[in-house]
């Protein structure tokens, strides 16, 4: 499904990510570790097509990563960073645009809060949560559309053990129904408990 | 509609209708106060100037400017603008990316037509007799179709396609041929071959949608988060914290550290500048032409030229003294070195006042200006130092101002952002249209230093 090859990232002689490869099947989770600063964003921007490598190539089903191609959006969801959201918009209205923007059913809007525990949130505008909160929303904003891959960037940040433990069932359903999930990781626990294989950068 | 505009739509139309009141007023507001005293005032102005014999060449180079400014400005906000969050959930879906951001496109395009519109009205306006009906509608023609071709040029800096962009710009440089002779066919009969102009800009617009389609979303979302800051800093007033949100990213001369004869902070503005070459580049240029405006402004029978020599001077005084924008921005913070801020602010003035003082007298000397380009130098950079040194916006004018008018607060924070621009246009302006050579070379060195203490006395602040 994904293919990345030898990709690496520079800017001048400044190394962001020395070269790296990875390879991804439908229904499994692959963890990507290692220290601050070796290049685990960087992989993830390359592989959502938002960063173009300086060599290597990353593909999906054999066709170049491109966020501006409609089949690399439809398959790929991504949480990388805080994502932009609507100050006037409450939770549960962001998640009601997300399914109508994938033409998805409104009545699972209470499916995607639940996951993550978060149902009581749903009237709350976004600057009226904790950080914790923030990152909770995310990740279920991230898991509500539908993709064939999901990439996540350091998804445990903020949470507490127990939510930690939502989104590792989070990732083994989502795995479990045949999409992959790639999540750069600093979290022992979460990679022993979802992801199948690690590769360290 | 796209079911998530329906669904956006339906969400937004929560708040009662007042807020929709509130906003057609403040845009009623806006277009009586600002839009037209300011196409009145520029029609007066023009009107003396349009006996001048301008020629063809002129029009081209101000056309090709605004080529070139639309391109630029593409680089930082382009015309498809959609807010962040409509970037990461909207967007990111799988419709096609010339369906989703087609609405935004239109809405620039719309803003920029009526633009046109109002630049063409106030030129036509300006005459002093009745203009050949046909040929008017000509010139309307020809001036909206000139709006659309800025449009793409805008479009094209916004998907940085560096080959559409230069070909935009110099056929907008080329439009100036055709709108120079529409607008003098305005005293006699409609020339046709101006209609040149709609036709190009029906080219350019049927290749929109494949300039659009190469847009990333990351670059859209990085725009909107860039400008979303932006925004946020002008409401507070902190111009200098907006500005430093759109600077580019420094990226040349990591490892060049000049060792020559100079301090150490001179040294540092020469290395700054020398590593953001499109900064340097911008200061210099704009310095240069205002140099050569100079000596028409003289002359002219209008101040308008004498009004962009000085906006252009205080422009390149902003883009050339980036280390002192730093040094007052961070005044209030523990200090890092072992400077003192007055020894520290001295430094960070050499290197923009060697540049200002030698390109503007050296371009002013074409038109035997080059005294005036000096005084005019040292104005500009006072008056950005008395800009730098302001500080942050007093909270207490916040305060709301009730009079029978309305609420003047936002005003009081508008002249205290823009209060050292206005005395530099000002007082610049009046001198070089009013004064001869030597009289107002000696007013504006006489300015520069009085502008220089007022800059001094809030750095003592």
């Amino acid at each position: 499904m994904l293919t990345v090859t030898d990709v690496t990232a520079r800017i001048d002689d400044q190394v962001l990510l020395p070269p790296a490869s990875l390879e991804v099947v439908e229904g499994e989770c692959v963890a990507i570790t290692g220290p601050n600063g070796s290049g685990k964003t960087t992989l993830l921007r390359i592989v959502t097509g938002r960063l173009a490598p300086t060599e290597g190539e990353a593909l999906l089903d054999g066709e170049p990563v491109d966020e501006r191609s409609a089949t690399t959006r439809a398959s790929i969801a991504a949480l990388l960073g805080v994502p932009a959201m609507y100050p006037d918009l409450t939770i549960g209205d962001h998640l009601a645009l997300v399914h109508a923007t994938w033409q998805l059913d409104a009545a699972d809007v209470d499916a995607d809060l639940d996951r993550f525990s978060i149902g009581a949130l749903r009237d709350r505008f976004v600057h009226e949560l904790s950080s914790g909160q923030q990152q909770l929303f995310s990740l279920a904003l991230t898991f509500a559309r539908p993709a064939r891959l999901i990439v996540l960037d350091e998804p445990e940040q903020r949470l507490d053990g127990h939510r930690t433990g939502l989104l590792a069932e989070a990732v083994v359903t989502a795995v479990a129904e045949g999409q992959a999930v790639v999540m750069a990781c600093h979290d022992h626990g979460l990679v022993e408990r979802a992801a199948r294989r690690r590769v360290e950068l | 509609m796209r079911a998530p505009d329906r669904l956006l739509r339906d969400l937004r139309e929560r708040p009662s209708t007042s807020d929709r009141a509130t906003d057609l007023y403040i845009a009623v507001l806006a277009v009586l106060v600002f839009v037209v005293p300011l196409a009145r005032w520029a029609t007066l102005q023009l009107a003396p100037a349009m006996a001048w014999n301008v020629s063809p060449m002129h029009v081209a180079l101000v056309t090709g400017a605004l080529g070139v400014a639309a391109v630029g400005a593409g680089r930082t906000r382009g015309p498809v603008a959609p807010s962040a969050p409509y970037i990461d959930w909207v967007v990111s879906g799988p419709d096609e990316l010339a369906r989703v951001l087609r609405p935004f496109w239109r809405r620039s395009l719309a803003g920029v037509t009526a633009l046109a519109v109002v630049a063409g009205l106030v030129v036509v306006a300006s005459r002093d007799t009745w203009p050949d009906p046909v040929a008017a509608v000509v010139l309307a023609v020809v001036v909206i179709a000139f709006g659309l071709l800025l449009a793409v040029a805008w479009l094209a800096g916004q998907s940085r396609l560096a080959l559409p962009a230069v070909v935009l710009v110099l056929l907008a440089a080329v439009a100036g041929w055709p709108i120079h002779d529409a607008w003098t066919a305005l005293a006699t009969a409609p020339r046709w071959w101006v209609m040149v102009v709609p036709v190009i800009a029906v080219v350019a617009m049927l290749s929109v949608r494949r300039v659009v389609v190469v847009l990333p979303p990351s670059r859209l979302r990085t725009q909107a988060l860039r400008w979303s800051q932006v925004e946020n800093f002008a409401i507070t007033a902190d111009l200098a914290s907006a500005a430093d949100v759109l600077r580019g990213r420094t990226r040349r001369g990591r490892r060049w550290r000049p060792a020559f004869g100079a301090p150490i902070l001179v040294r540092r503005d020469v290395v700054g500048l020398l590593r953001s070459p499109g900064r340097a580049a911008a200061g210099v240029g704009l310095a240069f032409l205002s140099g050569l405006l100079l000596g028409p402004a003289h002359t002219a029978p209008t101040p308008i030229i004498a009004i962009v020599a000085v906006a252009l001077s205080y422009a390149a005084a902003c883009y050339l003294s980036d280390g002192l924008r730093f040094t007052a921005a961070n005044r209030s913070r523990p200090p890092v070195f072992g400077f003192t801020p007055a020894r520290t602010a001295l430094q960070h003035l050499v290197v923009p006042t060697v540049l200002l003082v030698v390109v503007m007298s050296g371009a002013a000397a074409a038109g035997g200006a080059s005294a005036a380009g000096c005084g005019l130098a040292l104005l500009a950079l006072a008056c950005r130092a008395a800009s730098a040194f302001k500080g942050l916006l007093p909270i207490e004018y916040l305060t709301p101002i009730m009079t029978p008018v309305g609420e003047m607060s936002s005003l009081r924070v508008l002249f205290w952002v823009a209060d050292a621009f206005l005395v530099c246009m000002l007082v610049g302006a009046t001198i070089l249209f009013q004064a001869d050579l030597w009289t107002g070379t000696g007013l504006l060195l006489l300015a520069a230093v009085l502008v220089g203490f007022w800059a001094r006395s809030r750095w003592a602040r």
